[in-house]
């Protein structure tokens, strides 16, 4: 009997011995990339530019999978229904995180239920109008919505989304009523501003970028002036305190255990310092950012504070 | 002009047409596979693209987006299943054909008309980018709604004999593509409080459950008896006389790959609308017009004609404004920026223009590397279905289920296609047929997003009616649709009165499917579950709290489908009076059906738990081996073992090797 009793002894402890042994290796098996978009998307080719480095540095085989619909919301919830062991990973996007979980119908996710992990790239706001367009300053546009009511139309994509809710701040700081038109994607949004359909856009400015020669950028939602636009003003310098856009992360579910949270973003951050990732993402026109779990975290929290203001002050929050 | 020389040059290279050669291929592969979409192969080749030069890398990828858009129509031909949603028109008179044991020829007519309606469109980019460019630009919001509509009246064309079940259907359709989030104004709709319908319906999902589910059940319906009738027989020269044919209906290519590229360039209508518009203008100009959706070549020739010139077309605004026409191009788009290319003039006159001109002679390269596969291909494709119903049945549906689950690898997504399959099923028994269903999940967000984009821009402009009916382009498009919804009424009309019903009666009407229930029943059927679907809707939807933009179009469509239930209600009283009676149906095999249907049910249940590879290989054995005849059921059981096999091992690479699916594993495999 006694014997017995050691013989379960030793088994148990070498088992649980063996269980913190694999914490330590993680990851042990191929880690899931999840991207909540279309595949071609600016998320998607994000992740195909971070995995070369990411399977360098973790030494596994890291497979991305596709979770399309409802914004990202489908996606994000299957995240956080999966175990918090750090085999799955998804791209994560601010302001979606924070704004659909309280706006949208249906979405049964929380923001809290993401555990930050790195923030890699964000894409800034601004404001822009057709080469032909009267307006040749903020000023000039700013005025003319002054002067007449909801007659200025500016495109934008989808509602609640990065771009609408800089939409939103700024005609809040500027105390102009104007006609949002809400469309389908950058695309037909850059269409719509070119065939004269909409009087202005706010959009991102990776788009303005590969429209240069066809549009005027009257104002940037950035700290800085961008190297690309070094002509255009910032809102900062033009009296706007307007700073955002897009922030793109990564998250995993929350209750991972942090060290290998640390893990994973030790590896995203060789990934996003490699060659390949840094010419890829500049060409199309991302921000680059280096931001680890702590900071990205804290980040999250500014803008949550943020975008409920925003909401809040255009009635649509209660 | 001086490029011309150097860009040939590329073109010609032998790394690049090998590149080209396998990319086509691989597209045409793709494009075959209801389920796997061009964009997807597209996006799954742009990492690859990367390590390679600019050239390579695009020709590579335009020749995945020639493919595959091909690939679409030899799916649509042989199991009535659209391989993308732009091969939709290929399936009304290719799959017909097929039946006819005329499958090689209409393959061999979508090769060929695929082939000319891409060189076609190639010419056009060439030639003529920057002016359309700026042309494509005029379509704002009322004008995409309008494209929409006009796209909705081919339901008017299609279903002459029966218009309030075509409209009806069309109706359901808009509805389901309305079910999830408004993308125009960020709301959710119709969701029912579940995470999964949030994402909507996908089109992909939806095609295979209309199309595959039924055909799947349909086979089962008559398995027992065909097992030894080949719906095929080889005939030597038939695809040579196929394209000598194919290329003297010179107007009908003419005219398709001009629509095609008209509406290719057009950014967001696509192949989709592309494909639909030119069977509806080829229908109208036709003097047979009745022959149309029983196995008119003119058919498949309008529809693949036109949806290849559609991809060129939709490069136009690409390469010259850096606005994708399609989600094709809008891959593409980013492929190009990671190779440091920027759309616009510069692409056409500095120094990336090498490479533009590489990629536009390297198209005219790849529809006719695609022309010549398709060709010699087509008899090998069309013994497909030679294989006996008890095979070729359980393929297709496993297929089916593949195809619904690695377009957003979600299981709730194979469980969608299923339902609405065996809707699209009993649909058919009633005389409610799948095509305007289909078209309305397509057509219906170009619609919805047309007028609730008109109705935000309308705040600033004034009114809404206003903003509809007089801008120009959308009085022309108006026009267009008038003629369209009414040109069906009108010739049908003109041919009462001349012939009377001679030519009705001439031509034998088709068999009825299996199992259809008497008019005047069918009917009072189909109102009950109209009825139905808009309380349910209004029940739904009373009960939100948001923007009267998210609701409109599903309202409006709930409230077309009652006034469609009370015209049957009408019609069935009509039908009554006159004492109508049930026409021929075909045979039904009971048991077969329903072993189908229950083993289609358990196979969609069990994927999670047990496994997929297992489950497929599990149903693939008993369907094949339950619908075969019993005489053969022991002797044909090791090529039933050794099929199953085969395909599931099939599957495994294709899908899990190359395309990465995460296919449930369950506790088995």
């Amino acid at each position: 009997m006694r014997s017995f009793k050691t013989l379960f002894t030793v088994t148990f402890g070498c088992m649980l011995a063996a269980s913190v042994a694999i914490a330590d290796d993680f990851p042990t098996k191929t880690i899931q990339f999840l991207i909540p978009f279309n595949p071609g998307g600016q998320s998607d080719v994000a992740a195909t530019l971070l995995r070369p480095g990411l399977e360098e540095k973790l030494g596994q085989e890291v497979v991305m999978q596709h979770r399309p619909g409802g914004g990202g919301s489908v996606g994000w919830t299957m995240l956080t229904q999966q175990k918090p062991d750090g085999y799955m990973m998804a791209i994560t996007n601010l302001p979606h995180i924070v704004v659909q979980p309280l706006k949208t119908k249906g979405v049964k996710y929380k923001t809290e239920q993401l555990a930050p992990v790195y923030l890699y790239a964000q894409s800034p706001g601004g404001i822009a109008v057709a080469n032909d367009s009267p307006f040749n300053t903020l000023k000039d546009l700013v005025e003319y919505a002054k002067a007449n009511p909801k007659k200025l139309s500016i495109g934008g994509t989808g509602k609640f989304t990065g771009n609408h809710l800089g939409f939103l701040q700024f005609t809040q700081m500027a105390g102009v009523d104007t006609s949002y038109v809400s469309f389908n994607g950058a695309a037909p949004q850059t269409a719509a501003l070119l065939g004269g359909h909409v009087m202005a856009t706010y959009g991102g400015t990776f788009v303005f970028s590969n429209n240069k020669t066809k549009l005027r950028v009257l104002a940037i939602a950035t700290e800085e002036r961008l190297p690309d636009f070094p002509d255009v003003p910032t809102f900062k310098e033009l009296g706007y305190d307007l700073v955002g856009g897009i922030d793109r992360g990564i998250t995993v579910p929350a209750g991972t255990p942090q060290s290998r949270i640390d893990k994973l973003a030790d590896a995203l951050d060789y990934a996003s310092k490699q060659k390949g990732f840094i010419d890829g993402m500049t060409e199309l026109g991302f921000h680059l950012m280096n931001l680890g779990p702590k900071e990205y975290g804290a980040f999250i929290e500014k803008r949550k504070v943020q975008y409920t203001e925003i909401l809040k002050n255009g009635g649509f929050l209660d | 002009m001086e490029l011309i020389g150097p860009a040939l040059g590329n073109v010609f290279a032998i790394t690049n047409l090998v590149f080209l050669f396998c990319a086509v291929a691989g597209g045409i592969l793709v494009g075959a596979l209801p389920g796997l979409t061009g964009t997807m192969a597209i996006a799954l080749m742009v990492p690859f693209t990367y390590s390679l030069s600019p050239e390579s890398a695009l020709i590579v990828l335009g020749g995945v987006y020639v493919g595959a858009m091909y690939g679409g129509s030899i799916s649509a031909i042989l199991i009535n299943t659209p391989g993308a949603p732009a091969a939709i028109a290929t399936t009304f008179d290719g799959y017909p054909m097929a039946q006819q044991g005329r499958a090689e020829e209409a393959l061999a007519a979508s090769a060929t008309g695929s082939g000319i309606g891409g060189m076609f469109g190639t010419v056009v980019l060439l030639f003529f980018a920057p002016v359309l460019a700026v042309v494509s630009l005029k379509f704002g919001p009322p004008e995409y709604f309008w494209l929409g509509v006009l796209g909705l009246t081919i339901i008017a064309s299609l279903s002459a004999k029966s218009m309030i079940k075509g409209l009806l259907g069309g109706l359901i359709g808009v509805l389901l593509s309305t079910i999830g989030l408004s993308t125009s104004t960020g709301e959710a709709r119709l969701i029912f409080d579940s995470t999964d319908l949030l994402g909507g319906i996908d089109v992909i999902v939806a095609l295979i459950g209309l199309f595959c589910v039924p055909q799947v059940l349909t086979m089962a319906e008559t398995a027992r008896d065909q097992a030894g009738v080949s719906l095929y027989k080889p005939a030597k020269g038939t695809t040579v006389r196929t394209i000598k044919f194919v290329l003297s209906r010179w107007v009908n290519l003419l005219r398709s790959s001009i629509i095609g590229t008209i509406v290719g360039i057009i950014p967001g209508a696509g192949g989709n609308v592309a494909g639909l518009l030119a069977y509806q203008e080829a229908q109208r100009a036709a003097k047979d017009r009745g022959s149309f959706g029983r196995g008119n070549i003119d058919g498949v020739i309008a529809s693949e004609t036109s949806n290849n010139a559609a991809v060129e077309g939709s490069l136009v605004p690409l390469l010259t404004l850096g606005i994708p026409g399609a989600p094709q191009a809008a891959v593409l788009y980013g492929a190009l920026l990671l190779h440091s290319l920027r759309p616009g003039p510069e692409l056409f006159s500095g120094n990336g223009a090498v490479i533009t001109y590489t990629f536009i002679f390297s198209l005219f390269i790849a529809n006719a590397m695609m022309f010549i596969i398709g060709i010699s291909a087509s008899r090998i494709y069309a013994r497909a279905l030679n294989l006996p119903v008890n095979m070729l049945m359980p393929v297709v549906l496993a297929l089916s289920v593949v195809g619904a689950f690695a377009g957003r690898n979600s299981p709730f997504d194979v469980v969608l296609m299923l339902g609405l399959g065996i809707i699209a099923y009993l649909g058919a028994k009633v005389g409610l047929s799948a095509a305007p269903i289909a078209l309305g999940v397509i057509l219906g967000p170009i619609m919805e997003r047309g007028l609730v984009e008109s109705m935000m821009l309308s705040r600033a402009s004034g009114g809404l009616v206003e903003l509809l009916f007089t801008r120009p382009l959308s009085l022309l498009l108006i026009a267009i649709t008038v003629v369209s919804a009414g040109w069906p009424f009108f010739v049908s009309y003109k041919e009462r009165k001349r012939q009377g019903d001679e030519e009705e009666s001439s031509r034998k009407p088709a068999k009825l499917p299996a199992g259809s229930l008497h008019p005047v029943f069918a009917n009072i059927c189909l109102a009950i579950l109209s009825i139905g679907i808009a309380t349910v809707v209004y029940v739904s939807l009373g009960a939100e709290d948001v923007e009267p933009e998210t609701l409109v179009v599903p309202m409006a469509s709930a409230g077309l489908i009652v006034l469609a239930a009370a015209l049957l209600l009408v019609q069935a009283f009509k039908l009554y009076r006159q004492g109508a009676t049930l026409g021929e149906t075909k045979p039904w095999d009971i048991p077969s059906t329903l072993i189908a249907l229950f083993m289609a049910i358990l196979y969609v249940a069990f994927i999670d738990y047990v496994g997929f590879f297992t489950m497929t290989f599990a149903v693939m054995m008993i369907l094949g081996w339950f619908l075969s005849p019993s005489e053969l059921r022991v002797k044909g059981l090791a090529k039933n073992v050794v099929t199953a096999a085969l395909v599931s091992a099939g599957f495994y690479g294709v899908f899990v090797k190359i395309f990465n699916v995460p296919f449930p594993e369950g506790f088995l495999f």
